[in-house]
């Protein structure tokens, strides 16, 4: 899992506005939305700097479609503000938004050619001719398509499609570009090829890129911020390598990869560091946000792969942590995956590298979990 | 885009509160106009029925009067001609649609020679103005010596509702799940098990549609009745010869009610459906 | 098992019926129109096939007029049908939401009413005292001499009238087929309505009108209903023509002959209409 080497927003936008605001380039002020009795987004405050590729994350339901949406202009807020560069376009229609939207089935107008769908954007603000042609032609050389400029999109394949699209979009140079889950139409190897290209693409042009898409993975590999969100909140918005070694809430821990969360108190602080005692029995270290004090119920959150096994005997005298019975392991293509169980029922999952195995172990036998402090982390209890 | 600077932002067209009103209530006017277009004839017709008349051909409204409503078959031959219609259209909907439901399968699922050509065909005998049929009939008739009547209106309405039942059960074939006939065929049913328990009942409704569109167009016929009717008196032929003599408000009485009937049936249909629909979702 | 010969045969079999129906009953009769086209005589004096070209020039020179006419009438009937048609279809599409399959019901339902009592009640609304007209005179907004019935116009208006659904209905399927995503992607990028009209939804919307055209205009150019209740002599059809030769003149030979010149000019239409437009589907 690579993680972003750009946490820091990359200036520059195309325009030649003087007045270039340095302020975020999209911002959702208190924005509220809902149908009738339901509420679908509860009163969102996001910012979106200018030049980040922003991924909003979450299960289906959790409003990040319709997030989108109303940045696009196709929802409505039933409350609160949408700002685009400082100007209030929450009751602007779609074409009057300088963003523009891939969508997730491409949506390619079957009745034109390739040129003349990554035309239409230019055409329809009257651009000339000779520089409509330049602009396209740039756009569609960018995302390896000027080949088939005169075919028509049915001819294409999804893949194709897809960078089709792109380049329709990106030919007006939108002061940001919102994806509507776009590779999910994909099989996987392609899905993997066309998200190291949208993110070199995103650098290349400078521009804000905000995607929607519920693939977590998706969402590490190619986000310089994620927007964690589940039912119209957002649970937290910070950098892949944040969210997934210091998630805030419950819900961002066990979304973004596997966790294993075991309730228990905190008894002592150290700096950054806190010592829990877990309800099952055992106690160990974890790294630990400013605000949790001992005293304080939490859920000691170790991701699988921070796991350490020991013999019981040897763990039980010499480290911390605590002991299960193994229950099943099985071989993942390139690490072990153990699951275990504890005293009180509860399972824990730990993968392992071939190396690093428990010699001598078989099912049923008990065996010590332990893992470094810096690597485990805790989680505020009932969020 | 690495974009030079000199790149400036698009001109976009910012929604002009007249122009999308008007834009917006246009069409709606439009439609509306379409509607009360669509609705006059038949609006005269329902108040003609009501009409007191005097005299032969009355189009002046002379005051209410249920008259012709009390006596709705007074006029000779109207029973007579609404049977013979009545009889013949049962019975070339029922050869039609069993016909074109035969050929619609066929047609959209196996691949044939001539599958094409007989494509044509049926776009043909839909297309082609009634006039050439209806006479091009009676010449094959007269050739072959056959006495036009009763026959001939059958054999003539079962060849133009074919094409018309193919195209319904066609259209719902096509939409219609392979994987079930796939299924039972794998459970060893063989061809015709499989269309009379799993195909038939599933696209019943569309073949039901079909027949009770080749009904109304037998009902209806003229053109092509005309041509090929002999005696035979139809309650077309019977509307077209009174109204060259004298216009009945019976006519309109008649007329009204096979529309309030066929209109009932449609919005049944339509109702029904529509709840079957509803019971499927909440299942 | 069934042998696989026998499930070879089945397509066959199952249109068998059907094929053997129209053939003898459609293509037969039209064949032997074009035998009975090139016969000469009379019922009174014998009919002799003697490849007697003469009829369809008797036909051509004497029913001119009467075909240029038809196929004028028949345009405009078929223009104002698109016309009325095209946003009615666009209404019941866009507008119509839950209520869509609702809303084509006002469109079908005059069409249960029989051709004939249909047609006689729009001579009814025309009739020169008649609702309109009477209303129009009494206001003193026409002169008393107006009259509307015999006129092309309302043989042109009856005519579109009476064909109204075979043009609404494909227009309306082809519109109804239009991804909506298109059009939100149309107004993504920087589409006013209007434009989003003009530039999707109409081009993706000309297969249905192809197919409304061509539905409406050639029956409506063989008709002779309209053009005999509402029509004086001087609107007549080239359908009343065939009709009148065929069922009271008797004179078969011509009344094929002029039958066939219709239908060959009937299909170079289309074949023109067809290029101009490319092949569409039209049956389902």
């Amino acid at each position: 899992m690579s993680l972003s080497a750009e946490t820091r927003p990359v200036p520059a936008a195309p325009y030649r506005d003087r007045n270039q605001p340095a302020d975020p380039v999209i911002k959702l002020e208190r924005v509220r939305k809902a149908y009738g009795n339901t509420v679908v987004l509860h009163e969102l405050d996001l910012d979106v700097e200018r030049g980040e590729f922003l991924t909003l994350l979450g299960p289906s339901g959790c409003g990040k479609t319709t997030t989108l949406k109303m940045i696009a202009g196709f929802e409505t807020p039933s409350a609160g503000r949408i700002l685009i560069d400082g100007i209030d376009v929450s009751a602007s229609p779609p074409y009057s938004r300088p963003v523009n939207t891939v969508f997730q089935h491409y949506a390619l107008f079957p009745h034109m050619t390739v040129f003349e769908n990554v035309a239409f954007g230019p055409r329809t603000t009257g651009l000339n001719r000779d520089l409509t042609k330049e602009r396209v032609t740039h756009a569609l050389a960018m995302v390896n398509m000027s080949v088939h400029a005169a075919k028509k999109p049915g001819q294409l394949s999804g893949g194709q499609q897809q960078r089709v699209a792109l380049a329709r979009a990106l030919v007006n140079y939108p002061k940001a570009l919102l994806l509507d889950e776009p590779l999910s139409a994909l099989d996987v190897n392609l899905r993997h090829t066309m998200q190291l290209e949208l993110k070199r693409i995103q650098r290349e042009v400078n521009t804000t890129f905000i995607f929607v898409t519920h693939d977590q993975e998706e969402a590490m590999t190619m986000s310089s911020r994620i927007a964690v969100m589940n039912e119209g909140y957002i649970e937290q918005l910070d950098t892949p390598e944040e969210i997934y070694l210091r998630p805030k809430t419950q819900f961002v821990a066990n979304f973004v990869g596997r966790a294993n969360l075991l309730p228990g108190q905190v008894k002592a602080r150290n700096g950054g560091e806190v010592m829990v005692e877990l309800d099952s029995g055992g106690f160990g270290p974890a790294a630990a946000p400013d605000a949790v004090m001992p005293g304080d119920r939490v859920l000691l959150m170790v991701r699988p792969g921070q796991i350490a096994l020991l013999p019981a005997d040897q763990g039980r005298l010499s480290a911390h942590g605590f002991a299960a019975r193994l229950r099943t392991r099985d071989f993942q293509g390139t690490v072990f995956r153990y699951a275990l169980t504890r005293s009180d029922g509860r399972e824990v999952i730990a993968t392992l590298l071939p190396q690093h195995q428990l010699a001598g172990v078989s099912i049923v036998d008990e065996v010590w979990i332990t893992w470094d402090a810096p690597h485990a982390w805790v989680v505020p209890a009932g969020t | 885009m690495i974009a030079p600077a000199s790149i400036t932002a698009p001109r976009l067209k910012q929604p002009s509160r007249l122009g999308s009103f008007l834009g917006h209530h246009a069409v709606t006017a439009v439609a509306l106009l379409a509607l009360t277009y669509l609705m006059a004839p038949i609006v005269m017709m329902i108040v003609l029925s009501f009409n007191r008349t005097e005299g032969r051909f009355d189009y002046v409204w002379r005051g209410f009067s249920l008259a012709a409503w009390r006596h709705p078959f007074a006029v000779d031959g109207l029973i007579d001609a609404l049977k013979v219609s009545i009889a013949i259209a049962l019975v070339a909907s029922l050869l039609a649609t069993s016909i074109g439901t035969a050929m619609a399968y066929a047609m959209v699922r196996y691949r044939f020679i001539g599958r094409r050509a007989l494509d044509l065909v049926l776009l043909l005998t839909i297309s082609t103005p009634e006039v050439i049929m209806g006479s091009s009939l009676l010449n094959l008739f007269l050739d072959v010596k056959i006495p036009t009547g009763p026959l001939t209106l059958v054999l003539s309405h079962v060849m133009f509702d074919i094409a018309f039942v193919a195209i319904v059960v066609k259209s719902r074939l096509r939409t219609f799940d392979i994987t079930l006939e796939q299924a039972a065929m794998d459970l060893g049913a063989r061809g015709w098990r499989t269309f009379r328990r799993v195909t038939l009942p599933i696209i019943l409704p569309s073949v039901v549609t079909a027949g009770l569109l080749a009904f109304m167009l037998s009902l209806d016929d003229f053109i092509i009745t005309m041509f090929v009717s002999g005696q035979t008196v139809t309650f077309p032929l019977f509307v077209w010869g009174t109204a060259r003599i004298a216009m009945p408000p019976q006519i309109y009485v008649v007329g009204t009610s096979t529309f309030v009937l066929l209109t009932s049936l449609l919005l049944g249909n339509f109702l029904f459906d529509q709840r079957r629909v509803r019971l499927r979702e909440k299942v | 098992m069934r042998s696989y010969k026998f499930n070879r045969l089945i397509p066959y079999l199952l249109v068998l019926p059907g094929v053997t129906w129209l053939t003898i009953l459609f293509l037969v009769p039209l064949l032997g129109e074009v035998k009975t086209s090139l016969e000469e005589g009379s019922i009174l004096w014998g009919i002799s096939f003697t490849w007697h070209w003469q009829n369809y020039l008797e036909a051509l020179t004497n029913f001119d007029t009467v075909f240029l006419r038809s196929f004028v009438y028949a345009a405009l009937a078929t223009l104002l049908t698109i016309l009325i048609g095209y946003p009615l279809a666009y209404f019941i599409v866009f507008r119509g939401g839950k209520w869509k399959t609702l809303l084509l019901f006002p469109v079908i339902v005059p069409f249960l009413i029989t051709y004939l009592v249909r047609t006689i009640s729009i001579e009814a609304l025309f009739a020169d005292n008649g609702p309109i007209l009477g209303w129009l005179k009494a206001w003193h907004l026409l002169p008393q001499g107006s009259f509307i019935l015999g006129t092309p116009a309302a043989v042109v208006f009856a005519l579109a009238y009476n064909f109204l659904p075979f043009a609404v209905l494909p227009i309306y399927v082809s519109l109804d087929r239009i991804d909506t995503t298109l059009l939100r992607a149309a107004e993504d990028l920087f589409a006013a309505p209007l434009r989003v009209f003009r530039k999707v939804v109409l081009p993706l919307s000309l297969p249905g009108v192809f197919a409304g055209t061509l539905l409406t205009f050639i029956p409506a150019s063989g008709d002779f209903v309209n053009a005999m209740m509402l029509g004086a002599p001087q609107n007549q059809m080239i359908g009343n023509v065939i009709q009148d030769r065929y069922l009271v003149t008797l004179d078969y030979p011509l009344a094929s002959a002029t039958s066939l010149i219709l239908m060959i000019c009937l299909v170079i239409c289309v074949a023109v209409y067809s290029r101009i437009f490319g092949t569409e589907e039209l049956t389902g």
